[in-house]
């Protein structure tokens, strides 16, 4: 008795539980969606031969041209009972029957088991083929664009007898929004330069240097340059010598990737009455501005001392600014007695450019 | 016996006197009348906007939608190719009573999943009543989809009472 109570209780509770479940309120909002692709795909709409009869520049029916594959995307050309000197021209026509915009992604020309003659006549392969189109990689079609194809066929003389020589002519064509241009290698140029005008103003008026002079600065020969008067006892505005550069032709878009100035000089070759250059400095122009100031080591008296310079490190790293350069030497002797020697001055300017 | 009978109508007397006493006895009920009035939820779809992300010049493909007869936002995508995203905006609004969360929102096939996302709306996002969620939903086909084929996919957003919301 006290059993089936238990069970009429168990199962009040379960139909209770049951309530409280269906109870739980609720709603959807569905949406129902339906994709359709787009197609990119076309088909050999047509093609022809010159050789309809009489084999073309001959007098005589032997060769022949037959296709397969029209109305489909995969055209085979079969050129038969040919000879040595057959030549024959075929055009084919490609209709673009795609849904969605493609692009001319590659074109390639397969060749199997055999190497075309590298020219016409030049009998360094069986045929020679010249594959000609009438669009290039990166050509867009939209639906009803229609490629040419025209494929001239010239047997050589090495050609053998009762031989096949197949090939292929294949064109990629993608999606529009998937083809990436392929994008050239940058090249890197190197430019050694030596200054090809110069200005010494340690002298009351002005010298030029001369080709004899410039030509001194160009190599590490210890054939040097000497300033054309002792330096004074402070560096002063009058007092200096440039160098100016011949300008590059850098294409348009190129980056400097470096400027580095190499600068061999010394002092005191001569000495006389105790004097010493006791400074000297580089200084940086682009036109009348000044990029920057190196302050030298100076070396003991007759030693060569040379200095490289990274003068992107002086914000020198655009084409304009590398043609606009000027380097201004400067020195001082408190006894304004000492000259300076100058062997190398070379600027070395490397740029990458993309084509 | 005289003295018997006397004493039995007397008996009588009072037996009738508490008799009247009871039925003079006044009442009255307390009683109680409710009325329950159950909230509703309830949820509507509405479409908005379509659109792509081709530029004008090859404007080939579309996406176009609608709210049919049953409430169910059909959306359409014609000529669609990879990289191209899709997108068809829509509104959520309770039109019910009651504050509703969202339980779980369902892309059927599940691979479609890969192609189909929904923006605006997450699950646990509770909605009052009269309230509107700008929702969007994105198709961007990656490259395994096939050409010239048609794929159909169903999205369910289940808006529960906030207070069963799990």
């Amino acid at each position: 008795m006290r059993k089936l109570t238990y069970i009429l209780s168990a199962l009040i509770a379960a139909i209770l539980l049951m309530g409280i479940v269906y109870s739980l309120w609720s709603t959807s909002v569905v949406i129902s969606g339906t994709i359709n692709t787009g197609t990119v795909e076309g088909k050999w709409i047509s093609a022809e031969s010159d050789d309809i009869g009489i084999d073309p520049e001959w007098d005589k029916d032997v060769g022949y041209v037959e296709f397969e594959g029209l109305g489909t995307s995969e055209l085979v050309v079969i050129v038969g009972n040919t000879y040595p000197c057959y030549t024959t021209t075929i055009v084919a026509i490609y209709e673009y029957t795609g849904t969605v915009p493609a692009i001319v992604n590659s074109t390639i020309v397969e060749t199997i088991g055999w190497e075309p003659a590298s020219s016409y006549g030049a009998n360094d392969g069986p045929v020679f083929l010249e594959i000609l189109y009438n669009v290039t990689v990166g050509t867009q079609l939209h639906q009803g664009d229609r490629i040419e194809v025209v494929i001239k066929v010239h047997v050589e003389q090495c050609a053998e007898q009762d031989a096949s020589y197949l090939f292929t002519v294949e064109m990629e064509l993608i999606q529009w929004n998937e083809y990436t241009p392929s994008i050239p290698p940058a090249e890197i140029t190197t430019v050694t330069l030596h200054p090809n005008r110069g200005k010494d103003a340690t002298d009351y008026w002005p010298y030029y240097l001369k080709e004899c002079d410039l030509q001194k600065l160009s190599s590490s020969d210890d054939e040097k340059y000497q300033s054309h008067w002792p330096w004074p006892d402070d560096y002063n505005e009058y007092d200096y010598i440039d160098f100016m550069f011949p300008s590059i032709e850098f294409p348009s878009g190129a980056t400097i990737e470096s400027v580095v100035l190499y600068f061999e000089w010394t002092w005191g070759v001569w000495l006389s009455s105790g004097s010493a250059i006791d400074a000297a400095r580089l200084q940086f122009y682009v036109g009348d501005t000044l990029y920057g100031t190196l302050d030298l080591n100076v070396p003991s008296a007759g030693t060569d001392s040379t200095v490289t310079v990274e003068l992107m490190d002086y914000g020198i790293d655009t084409p304009e600014e590398v043609n606009g350069l000027r380097v201004r030497f400067q020195a001082q002797d408190g006894r304004g007695a000492q000259f300076t020697y100058h062997d190398l001055v070379e600027l070395v300017v490397t740029y990458e450019y993309t084509p | 016996m005289r003295g018997k009978m006397v004493g039995l109508v007397t008996a009588l007397l009072v037996a009738m006197l508490a008799l009247g006493l009871s039925y003079a006895l006044w009442f009255t009920t307390l009683s109680i009348s409710g009325t329950i009035n159950t909230g509703i939820v309830r949820a509507e779809i509405i479409a908005g906007e379509c659109y792509d992300d081709e530029p004008e010049e090859k404007d080939v493909s579309g996406i176009s939608c609608y709210v049919d007869e049953n409430g169910v936002l059909v959306v359409t995508v014609s000529n669609a190719y990879p990289c191209i995203e899709y997108t068809c905006e829509f509104n959520v609004t309770n039109t019910g009573t009651i504050p509703v969360k969202v339980q779980s929102i369902t892309i059927s096939p599940e691979e479609m999943a890969d192609w189909v996302t929904v923006n605006g709306i997450s699950v646990g996002d509770q909605i009052e009543p009269g309230e509107t969620v700008e929702c969007s939903l994105i198709v961007h086909l990656t490259n395994d989809a096939d050409q010239g084929e048609t794929y159909t996919f169903t999205v369910e957003i289940l808006l529960v009472q906030w207070n069963e919301y799990e």
